[in-house]
This record gives structure tokens, sequence and C-alpha cells, in this order.
């Protein structure tokens, strides 16, 4: 039986994220699963490189070009430049002569042997200056494209480069931990117990960050439900929930469920919380989660989130967590920086917008609609926010200082908070983008 | 100690059942010094006899570097649990499949002193000891591929036209 050869492996995978145009995070599923015999270090190495050469993709391509006097190559011959260039510069594992023999092979298995001493020659060239490469173009050192680079720019303020620096050294994976069913104390021991390292997150105590582990799926507390894979961002949605008098809760978008596994964790177990999504497929996987979860007064349903559904009316609580352009969450899902356009930006605020002026009728007197997305971009957030609230006036922001501890608020932004809403800004709070507005509909 | 010619498939020896091992002699003893050293030659985990043109039931398996397990007219005693995944072969070069294989696999074989003993084999060792052993059948993986074998050249071809309409 032929061995599998890891790094034939990445390159498969990079011609199918760059010339089949899949998302990386799911070529990268979908190969694990495939190998799922490979070695923990194969399946590491794996993950990364791939990860990695999207994520630093322009810089790679600024490197290749300079020593390659921008020549066009084919499509395999670059990502072999592109996953070697990356290894030189950002993993100290392999030695650099290693990485480059194994260029070469991969050039030959691709049967393309006339091309073996351009490969080798260009990858020799740039590992012996490696040292003095220098990006002064902020674009190419954090590899955004201008459009973002100025969207973070406009909305992350001080914390600017933090933020780009943090979108490219994530490095932890934060779960939350299901209250109903363990104390985040005993979730602590037995993630110990595996090997896992832990960290407390220091804005939300139900959110842990961990590190050290094999596969995701694995993980005991994660398969028994105890956990749930849930950034420090979006369960702060948990901080500014009002609990008392929920009796009917709907969350519109909700696949896979991990806001509505928080809500239905920190309601009273008697309230009913439709859990939403345009379709079957989405649904189901909410149905499979919830059970994990093991909350049974989740009502997982087909719905459209953008046409009125009689169901839904009179509503204690709305969580619309919209879709959005998903410049919050870069760090773990790279292909995001490279699909925006002006246009798509533009469509998405419009959707957010029919989105959140349809579900508002359901929220009923007294009732609260919490408006939220994983972006920093002011258009879909703040601006969505104002839009909404001159629309409807029988809305009123909510003073979020009101539902927290003065820990919690010291940490975020008091003013914002004030006006009814939050920003998570990686840079600031050490997780995702995140942006959080909470009305309430007047009682009379 | 040799490196052996790897016989392809289309070859009739591949598809032919083997014959079961009497005694091992030092023909026998070259014979498997020769597989193992053709199949790390290979870049290979896993090597059967009449990959090399033997039509006798040996079979070498290395799913981790140096440590070789020869298996002598293996039987497979056990299987359970099920693992899917892409495989290849050395005689089926420049391919690969999706193959369903049992997860758990224990096999009772003779070594090379002619002891038995038994092998117990999960996820990778699993895979190979069930892939060498149909060889000794005179099967080839590709007969239980779901889906198509993937031809890596046509691949390349297709990523090829693609930059040609650019």
């Amino acid at each position: 039986m032929e061995k599998t050869n890891i790094r034939a492996l990445v390159l498969e995978a990079l011609l199918l994220i760059d010339v089949e145009k899949e998302y990386s995070h799911k070529v990268i599923d979908m190969a694990l699963e495939k190998y799922s015999y490979l070695s923990k270090a194969d399946r590491g190495f794996f993950s990364k490189v791939v990860h990695g050469v999207v994520e630093y993709r322009l810089q790679l391509d600024d490197i290749i070009k300079k020593y390659n006097n921008g020549k066009r190559v084919k499509p395999v011959i670059r990502e072999i430049l592109r996953m070697s260039v990356y290894q030189m510069l950002y993993m100290d594992r392999v030695p650099d002569r290693a990485v480059i023999n194994e260029a070469v092979n991969l050039v030959k298995i691709k049967r393309l042997q006339g091309l073996t001493g351009f490969v080798n020659g260009i990858l020799r060239k740039i590992s012996s200056e490696k040292e003095e490469l220098k990006f002064d173009d902020l674009s190419i050192r954090y590899s955004m494209p201008e459009l973002i680079l100025n969207i973070i720019r406009d909305n992350t303020g001080e914390y600017f480069n933090e933020t780009l620096e943090y979108f490219l050294n994530t490095g932890h994976l934060s779960i939350r931990v299901n209250t109903s069913k363990s104390s985040v104390e005993d979730v602590i021991k037995d993630l110990e117990a595996e090997n896992i390292n832990v960290k407390r997150s220091k804005l939300n105590s139900d959110i842990l960050y961990i590190t050290g582990f094999d596969r995701v799926d694995d993980i005991e507390v994660i398969k028994s439900g105890k956990c749930y894979i849930t950034d420090t961002s979006s369960s702060m949605i948990s901080k500014v929930l009002r609990v008392r008098d929920i009796k009917k809760c709907v969350d519109v978008c909700a696949a896979p469920g991990g806001k509505s596994f928080l809500l239905a964790d920190k309601l009273d177990k008697s309230s009913k919380i439709y859990s939403c999504d345009v379709s079957e497929n989405k649904v189901e996987l909410i149905r499979e989660n919830a059970k994990v979860q093991g909350f049974s007064n989740i009502i997982p349903s087909v719905a459209d989130a953008r046409i009125f559904d009689e169901r839904f009316s009179d509503a204690d609580l709305i969580l619309a967590d919209l879709p959005c352009s998903g410049i919050g969450i870069i760090g773990k899902k790279p292909d995001i920086k490279y699909r925006l356009e002006e246009e798509g930006l533009k469509s998405l605020s419009n959707l957010q917008k029919e989105i959140l002026d349809n579900v508002s009728k359901y929220v009923k007197k007294n009732g609260e609609l919490i408006f939220s997305t994983c972006t920093l971009n002011k258009a879909e957030n703040e601006d969505n926010m104002l839009l909404f609230l001159k629309n409807h006036k029988d809305f009123k922001a909510v003073d979020l200082t009101e539902r927290m501890d003065k820990e919690t608020i010291k940490m975020l932004e008091e003013s914002e908070l004030k006006n009814g809403y939050m920003k998570l800004i990686p840079g600031r709070d050490n997780c995702d983008g995140f942006f959080i507005a909470v009305f309430r509909r007047d009682n009379d | 100690m040799a490196i052996r010619a790897i016989r392809v498939m289309g070859d009739s020896v591949l598809n032919k059942k083997c014959k079961e091992v009497k005694e091992v002699n030092d023909r026998t003893k070259v014979l498997i010094d020769d597989m193992i050293d053709t199949m790390r030659e290979a870049n290979g985990v896993g090597l059967a006899a009449p990959q090399i043109g033997v039509l006798k039931r040996i079979v070498v398996i290395e799913t981790e570097p140096e440590n070789v397990h020869v298996l002598i007219n293996p039987v497979i005693l056990e299987q359970d649990g099920e693992q899917v995944g892409y495989e290849g072969c050395l005689s089926v070069p420049g391919k690969s499949g999706v193959v369903k294989r049992p997860n758990h696999v224990v096999v009772k074989a003779f070594d090379i002193d002619m002891n038995e003993y038994t092998l117990e084999g999960e996820g990778l060792l699993a895979r190979a000891i069930c892939h060498e052993c149909g060889h000794l059948e005179g099967e080839l993986y590709v007969d239980l591929v779901e889906g198509e074998l993937i031809d890596n050249e046509e691949l390349e071809r297709m990523y090829e036209d693609e930059e040609d309409e650019e």
C-alpha cells in the first residue's frame, strides 16, 4: 500500500481552494475526515500549512513575484512555491533544506521535471535572503486587501495594529461551558485530565481557551455536550440578556445553534426557543446539536428571516444574529478577506435592514430585540442600528451598563454600552470582532 | 538484498490466488528482505509478494518507521468498526480512491521463524493489513473504490485548462 504523502495532500488542498474556490476551513475538515488515519503530527502540519498559505497569500505572492520577476507560473508550481515559502518563513520545525527538497520532489510527482531547477533556484534564493525581507506596506505585512484594511482601520481605532496581529495569531480555540450540564470547574478538571491546556476568558467566566488537543471532535467535554465551540465575542450576548419574563424567544438565523444553546442555558427552562434557519439541512444541524447539548425546549424550525411568519409573533425576545461580511472572524476564516467587494458589502447592509424590519414585528410590547453581527464595519453595525431606531420609533436602545458588573464595563467602552451596543475588538479583547445592540419595544 | 520490480495493474500475476508457505528457507528469507527494501524504496507502507511477481502468501507492513511486520500465511480473525478514506497502491501508480475498511482488525500469521502470532491493528495498520491480504487473494483495492478512482494527471490537466481560459 502506498504511503500518503502529506505534502502532496497539502498541494491538492491548496489547488482546491485557489482554483476551485472552495473555503479553506471546509477543505481542511473534509481532508482530515477522509484521511482520519493520519498521525497527529501529519494532521497538525496539514492544517497549519493549508490555513497559513491562505492567510498569508498576499505576502507570499509578493515575495515570490520579486524573485520571479513577475512571471506567471502554472497553478501547481505557484502553490508549491507558496507552501514552501510559508514553511521557510513561519515554521521553524522544518529546516529550509528539507522544505526545498520536498518542493522539488512534489514538482517531480506532478511530472513537471523540467521545472525542478526553477523551483530549486528560487527557493534557495529566498531562503538565503529571508532575514532581510521587510514589509513596509501594511497590506502586504498583514496580507490584507486594501479595502478590508481600510475598514478595519476605521473600526478599530487605536487597536488597529493589534487587531491585524490577532487575526494572524489566534492560536486558541474558545469553548463555552453549558452550565446547565456541568460547572466550569468540573469542565476544567475534565480538560486537564485529557492533557489539554485551559485558560479562562476575562470577559466571560463561562468561556475557556484551550490549546494542545488533537481533534476537536474527540474532546470528551465537547462530545458529551458539556461545552460548545463558541467565541468569547458572541458569548457576550449572555451578558446583555434580560433573563426574567422571557417565555417565547426566536433565534432567527440560528444554525448551527451556538447562540440558541447560550439562550437555553441562561433562560428559564420553561421558555420556548424557536431556533430558525432557511434550509432543512441547517435546521437538521441545529436539531442534532441541540440533542447533544440536552435542551428539549429548543424548537428547530425552517423559516426565512425576511418573510413574516405568524408562528413567531408575540415573542419576548428576538435574537437576530445576521448574515454579515464576517470581517471579525478573518482570523478563523482567512478566505473572507479575499472575497469581499464593495458591492457585496452594500447588499449585506440592505439584507440586514430587511431582516431587522421584518423580525421587529415579532417583538411584543416590553419585549426585546438583540441585533448582532460578527463584523467590524460601521455600515453594517452602527449605521444599521441608528437607521432601525429612526424607522421604528416604538423601539429604544437599552442602557447595557445596567446589565453588567463594573469589571466587565471597565474592559469595554462605557459610552457605547450606555447607548445600547457594544463592539468586541480583537486587538483589545483577544476574541473575534463582534457587534451587539439591544432594543426594547415600548410599553405604550 | 535487492530492489525488485513492482508489477503494475494489468499484469495477470496480480489477479491470482497465492499459495501457502510450507517452510521458510534461505530463499524465502531473501525474498522477505527484498520485499522490505522494495517497499521502502517505493515509499510504501505495505507490500505483498505477488506485487513483485511471487505467488506466495507473504506480506510486509511498515506503517510506523522501523517497525516492520512480516506476515506469513495471514488470516484475518476479527474485524469491526469502519473507516472511509483515500487509499493508494504501489501497483496502481499515480491514482487513489476512497475505500471503506474496518477500523480494527485482528490477524493471525506466522513470523519469519514460522512461529504463529496474532497482530491487532487500528486505523492505518488495519487498513494496510486488509489491503495487503487482498493481494494474496488476487484482489486490488480498485474494485472496492467508492465513486471514482482519482487520476492525478487528469486533475493536473483540469487545472491547466483553467489557466488557459484566464
